[in-house]
């Protein structure tokens, strides 16, 4: 329907500025006023003349204020509109074979032309896909990655031109990706519903049945990102089918390509069901699980056969041996802070009493138990992974003969750390002794001193995995926090690193902490008993609830046990998991021994899909960038399951190689989405007050449910004063001077 | 015995007898000559202890009392000075003999993870400036050990301890310590609280993340440990002498609480423990 010629109309309006209510009661005010002061005088003619006169010019007066003006328009009737939506997602486009969902649509609407036709009489029709208008209902915009019917209506109603909609018709599956195959329905709905607006009606209509179609497919895998190494990790399996019951169906889990694991179910009724794979991993890394299910005959689409996740595995509990001479502060914290780490298994011995305390009661009376040397420094040493001894003198205890135990396990790969304390290395009885060997400093004096300057950073201590985030890094160099007293060690041994020193007044350097790569473990010697006094330093703003010391003792056993996160090369994909996006980024930063940036420095890159490892996709050898970090795209990858492997020589160090993993995958919501469902349309129709129909049919345009309103758009418009004229003038100036005249006549004046 | 505790015994000894001598001096001011002062100090530092140059820092813990209303009296003062000085004695806790206060500001609470409010009055709040800094210690590992006396006119201070405690940390409440927490086999395997007086017969705890941040003491620990310079005990006890003596242990055990929090539940203490408790 198109829009009607000009028509005339007229109104008045007021332009008063003054709000026209507001006029009108104050007239009314002063009116009263006018005739309850000459109320007793109206029984008297000559008095009624003068009131009749005053309310005349009460009723100028409020003309003047007023300011009526007439408005004279020309007008078009603009007539309401109808849209029609066509859902041209990629369910629409199924069955592949014979016709689609999409094609019986725009077969029905070519068909309908002429009750279009009639309908266009009422109300103006426009044409939508789930992207946006479309001129032709044979000319749709591209397919779209996943289907929002909520978000279709509301890009339609926010149309500029639409603004008198009458009704929307909607052509659809139901399919929105929303709800994934054989999930219930209805809860789901309840929420889906709530913010659609109930106006204007929405008629839908279902373009496909259930009949022919057949599908099998996993719709959801409940997985934890992050499983620990040894330990049993679940994937909750949900499979969705369609045309399948009584079908026996395998699903099978693979680790990249490696398989694992199958699990046979018979479906069944119900459009979903679930199973449960167990599976213990065996690697620390990043992997891809797979989980599939084999092809059935007739089978709509078999990209939702599979289902693919990434999940990082890590080590077990860290397991740690806590010994301490004494009871201390800094044990306190520190046991504080190991105790909060669920990740880690604390074994804590702690001297209570040594043989020259006397507690005046019986070993019964007491809860100290004997020190098991043997046992945790022989038969059990290579069970821990990080040994921290914390100002303990080994002496009293005769564990020299255990000293080399220790040694031993550190080249093959237990971490070892000393803190300090007046009975800490030299002062514990240490030098000449293995663990003079493996420690990053010379054990130095016997001096545990007042420290005679506040501690400061290295270039390599703001860079190491151990201060990395901490908010120690962002004091200022000369403020960090003052520790009182400090063990006196000697120079930097070689292969080790000093994160932290204390200027001594003769300007040498002492290490307070200082790491150390021997063999294959780690090494630590942090220099002073006094760290717990960084649980209260001053934090920044930062909302993260880990005190400056928690932080640095979380990040110092992460180094220690070799957490992949803080290797020296780092590969991080963005996005991990890429969906439907052209390119994928990868960005690598490598570091040398110091973990200070590796500049200029040659990377050797290697990409491969997961399923065939060996088969290498590309390969380069690329430099990084002043900052040590190297930025690779890849454009245009199929979809698939990718590895990428990145390797470099560390000076001083050798050969490392660190890799990753990322998925590349395209319209994944919509293959766990295909199914018509018919609730959807049905529900979304009836809250809005339009009709369902179960099927496109040649009379369902006569009972389309819309609203009838009309909207007048106003073409041009004239303003024509009835209070600024002549005539009014003349009007006030006879009724006041009458008024004089009269009361000068009876004597009023 | 050990050459520790020969030295310990002398520095006790030495302590009473300064305290003594000082009496006498200022009785007679000009009759301590230089080589009957130094004496003590070169046995001291035969012995390697020469308390009056310590430093704070150079133990492992020193004992501060929080001072409002007021400070502790002179027998709280002594009571933990006898308690720092059987600590040191029985256990291999390095703890500074003598306990100090800390400033009405509270600037170096921080420094002292473990603190002792020990008052005779009631009062209507902390005072404004301690909140934030107060606050910040409870949560982040400080520990408060209210010595309160749950009896006539000084019962007012521990209700007023425990009621600005409570106002402090409001998501948490005073509870009563299970006498099977590990407060109870820290360092002694005990199941009474000894003290002065029986003000009741348990201590109550305001738990942080499952850690006493504060622990509330009703039978005036100080009163029952309080000696004068001559070794005399300051005040009778409610019952038997033993109470002094339980009183040393529980409060030794909270300072090992303090010290090595919950140490004594790992999994290597409990059979033992089960088997002497039996």
């Amino acid at each position: 329907m198109k829009p009607t010629d000009l028509e005339n109309r007229w109104q008045i309006v007021f332009g008063s500025p003054f709000e026209p209510s507001l006029g009108i009661v104050a007239l009314v005010i002063l009116t009263l006023m006018v005739i309850g002061f000459g109320w007793e005088s109206l029984q008297n003619s000559t008095s009624r003349k003068l009131i009749y006169l005053r309310l005349g010019l009460v009723a100028i007066l409020a003309i003047t204020i007023l300011q009526p003006t007439l408005e004279l328009q020309k007008v078009r009737r603009t007539p309401s509109q109808v849209a029609i939506i066509i859902d041209h997602s990629k369910s629409m486009n199924l069955p592949k074979s014979g016709k689609s969902r999409l094609e019986f649509t725009q077969d029905f609407l070519g068909q309908s032309t002429k009750q279009m036709q009639t309908l266009s009489k009422k109300h103006g029709l426009y044409f939508f896909d789930l992207n946006g208008p479309i001129a032709d209902t044979t000319k749709l915009n591209d397919t779209p990655n996943s289907t929002n019917l909520k978000e279709a209506l509301k890009q339609t109603k926010e149309i500029s031109n639409l603004s008198n909609l009458a009704g929307i018709v909607v052509f659809s599956d139901g399919a929105d990706t929303i709800f994934r195959d054989g999930q219930p329905l209805e809860k789901r709905l309840e929420n889906y519903l709530e913010d659609i607006p109930v106006n204007p009606p929405i008629n839908t209509v279902l373009t496909t049945t259930q009949k022919t179609m057949r599908d099998l497919s996993i719709v959801n895998v409940s997985a934890a990102e992050l499983g620990f190494i040894h330990n049993t990790m679940n994937f909750e399996v949900e499979v969705a089918h369609v045309g399948f019951n009584n079908h026996i169906l395998e699903v099978r889990l693979y680790q990249n390509n490696q398989f694992i694991s199958a699990q046979s179910i018979q479906l069944d009724q119900a459009p979903s069901q679930k199973l449960t794979f167990q599976h213990k991993p065996e690697k620390i890394g990043e992997f891809v699980y797979h989980l599939e299910i084999s092809p059935a005959p007739n089978e709509i689409i078999l990209s939702n056969n599979r289902w693919a996740s990434i999940v990082k595995i890590i080590r077990d509990k860290i397991r740690v041996l806590h010994v301490a001479g004494r009871p201390s502060w800094d044990e306190r914290f520190l046991r504080q802070t190991l105790k909060s780490n669920t990740n880690i298994d604390l074994i804590s011995f702690f001297i209570l009493r040594t043989p020259g305390d006397h507690p005046r009661a019986s070993e019964n009376e007491l809860s100290l138990i004997p020190f098991p040397t043997n046992k945790i420094f022989d038969t059990e040493l290579n069970s821990f992974d990080v040994i921290i001894l914390q100002n303990f003198d080994y002496r009293p205890y005769r564990m020299v003969r255990y000293l080399k135990n220790i040694q031993r396990e550190v080249e093959k790969g237990l971490s070892f750390v000393m803190v300090g304390g007046p009975q800490a290395f030299t002062l514990g009885g240490y030098p000449k002794t293995p663990i003079e060997q493996i420690l990053p400093t010379q054990l130095g004096s016997s001096r545990y001193q007042r420290a005679p300057n506040p501690p400061k950073f290295t270039p390599a201590g703001h860079q190491h995995p151990v201060f990395r985030g901490s908010r120690l890094t962002q004091y200022p160099s000369k403020n960090l926090p003052h520790l009182s007293k400090i063990n006196e060690l000697g120079t930097i041994n070689s292969g080790s690193t000093a994160l932290i020193i204390v200027p001594n007044r003769d300007g040498k350097e002492l290490p307070l902490v200082a790491v150390r790569e021997y063999g294959l473990g780690r090494t630590m010697s942090i220099a002073t008993d006094q760290l717990w006094r960084w649980s209260f330093a001053p934090t920044s703003a930062s909302k993260s609830s880990d005190s400056i010391y928690q932080h640095f003792w979380k990040n110092t056993l992460r180094w220690l046990v070799r957490d992949p996160a803080q290797s020296r090369i780092q590969i991080i994909p963005s996005p991990r998991r890429a969906e439907n996006t052209g390119s994928i980024n990868i960005e690598i930063s490598v570091r040398d021994r110091d973990y200070l940036p590796l500049q200029k420095h040659p990377i050797q890159l290697s990409l491969n899909d997961v399923k065939t490892p060996n088969q290498v996709i590309w390969e380069s050898t690329l430099h990084s960038n002043e900052d040590g970090v190297l930025l690779k795209q890849f454009e245009d990858l199929p979809e698939g399951t990718y590895q990428i492997s990145a390797q470099t020589n560390i000076p001083n160090l050798g050969s490392e190689t660190q890799s990753t993993v990322f998925i590349k995958e395209e319209n994944v919501a919509e293959d766990r989405s295909l199914i018509p469902k018919p609730l959807v349309l049905q529900k979304l129709a009836e809250r809005t007050g339009g009709h369902y129909f179960k099927k496109p049919s040649s009379d369902m345009w006569e009972q389309l449910a819309t609203k009838s309103e009309q909207v007048y758009s106003i073409e041009k418009s004239q303003h024509v004063p009835l209070w600024d004229n002549a005539l009014i003038l003349i009007l006030f100036l006879t009724l006041s001077s009458s008024e004089w005249f009269l009361r000068r006549k009876f004597g009023y004046v | 015995m050990s050459l520790r505790h020969q030295s310990l015994q002398l520095e006790d000894h030495f302590r009473r007898t300064s305290s003594h001598q000082d009496r006498r001096s200022n009785n007679s001011p000009k009759c301590v000559g230089i080589i009957s002062r130094l004496r003590y100090f070169l046995w001291l530092a035969l012995l390697g202890v020469v308390p009056s140059l310590a430093n704070a820092d150079d133990f492992d813990v020193q004992l501060e009392f929080l001072n409002y209303p007021t400070d502790a009296n002179s027998i709280q003062k002594s009571g933990w000075e006898r308690l720092a000085w059987e600590i040191r004695r029985r256990t291999s806790i390095e703890t500074a003999l003598t306990p100090m206060t800390l400033s009405p500001e509270l600037r170096e609470l921080y420094q002292y993870p473990f603190v002792i409010w020990a008052g005779q009055e009631g009062f209507n709040d902390i005072p404004p400036q301690w909140h934030r800094r107060l606050k910040t210690y409870l949560l982040q590992g400080g520990m408060i050990f209210i010595d309160g006396t749950y009896q006539g006119e000084a019962a007012k201070f521990v209700e007023s301890a425990r009621r600005s405690l409570q106002k402090l940390i409001p998501t948490t409440t005073w509870k009563r310590v299970s006498r099977q927490h590990v407060l109870y086999k820290s360092f002694y395997l005990v199941d009474t609280h000894g003290g002065r007086i029986q003000g009741k017969p348990y201590v109550d705890g305001l738990f942080i993340d499952n850690r006493i941040a504060a622990l509330l003491y009703y039978n005036d620990l100080s009163g029952a440990l309080a000696r004068d310079a001559y070794g005399t005990w300051l005040r009778e006890v409610d019952g038997s002498d033993n109470r002094r003596e339980m009183a040393v242990r529980f409060g030794i055990n909270t300072l090992m609480y303090a010290l090595c929090s919950d140490y004594k539940e790992d999994q290597v203490h409990i059979p033992f423990i089960l088997k002497r408790r039996q």
